[in-house]
């Protein structure tokens, strides 16, 4: 069990709570940066070691993870291509969903560029999620809870997931 | 496992809202989300996981795609009992750890959880 530092688990849940709260390739963005921190945080030769003693319910893909992750088809290089995809479905989607900018200026970055990232989406492998909870259930974090306040809320005065958070810009007119 | 079982509740609420907006493509892609974690926690593999990411990206694509959303919906209905029976097994081992935890103080000097 590896135990994680409270400003790192912090930083984690946020990441995960904005998990929760995307969607359309913008949630697994969130996924990748959570997966990304937590590799670190338990060190790459580490990890390997671990994912091939795994004895979880998913060990028959864990174990064939860790094998393999510096293999050609491998997890390190399909992390790799994961990231290019979803650090572009990211930077579209980001702008889309800014209402502070106007259409013509959301025009530049055009809605075809997202969707031309989404396309390639289903790239994104089951692994990722298999790396995930395996992170998940191999570390201190497993024990913690989502609080509210980092859940996004992506639409103005929409209540969601059941959380009423006013949106940044909102709240500063509120203090002016 | 606490994390996990309260991103699966998580995004079912946030799948809920989807769908009393009538937002039914995201409400189909957060349920998968839920859906693909919940496969790696049981590990059980699926043989149409392919077939369905797919259907997926082309419902991002055209989310108001009828034909999309039947045969998402219809896939839907079937992996609804995986994500049930993971809320189930992961509330009942909480809740086995509870009393575990009520039986044996964690706050003992000295005493490791795992020597008891």
């Amino acid at each position: 069990m590896i135990q994680i530092s409270p400003i790192f688990a912090t930083t984690i849940v946020q990441k995960i709570a904005l998990y929760c709260s995307s969607y359309n390739g913008n949630d697994v963005y969130y996924l990748k940066e959570t997966v990304l921190l937590m590799i670190n945080l338990f060190g790459e030769d580490n990890l390997i070691k671990m994912m091939k003693e795994d004895k979880s319910a998913n060990s028959k893909v864990i174990i064939k993870m860790g094998e393999d992750w510096f293999s050609t088809n491998g997890m390190k290089r399909k992390l790799k291509k994961m990231s290019t995809i979803l650090e572009k479905v990211n930077k579209s989607y980001s702008i889309l969903e800014d209402k502070t900018l106007k259409k013509k200026e959301k025009e530049e970055i055009r809605l075809k560029d997202y969707l031309a990232q989404c396309k390639r989406l289903p790239e994104i492998e089951n692994d990722l999620y298999a790396l995930f909870v395996f992170l998940i259930q191999n570390s201190s974090i497993q024990q913690m809870n989502i609080s509210p306040q980092f859940l996004k809320v992506l639409e103005k005065g929409k209540s969601f997931g059941g959380v009423n958070k006013p949106r940044i810009n909102e709240s500063n007119k509120l203090q002016q | 496992m606490k994390l996990i079982r309260e991103i699966i509740q998580r995004r079912l609420e946030v799948l809920k809202d989807y769908g009393l907006n009538n937002e039914t493509a995201k409400e189909i892609w957060s349920f998968y989300e839920v859906y693909k974690i919940c496969l790696n926690v049981l590990g059980i593999p699926d043989n149409d996981l392919k077939k369905k990411q797919l259907l997926l990206k082309a419902l991002i694509l055209k989310p108001t795609d009828i034909r999309y959303i039947v045969k998402l919906k219809d896939y839907m209905s079937q992996d609804n009992q995986v994500v049930e029976l993971v809320l189930t097994s992961l509330q009942e081992n909480e809740e086995l750890e509870e009393v575990y935890e009520d039986f044996y103080p964690i706050d003992v000097i000295g005493v490791n959880i795992y020597d008891r």
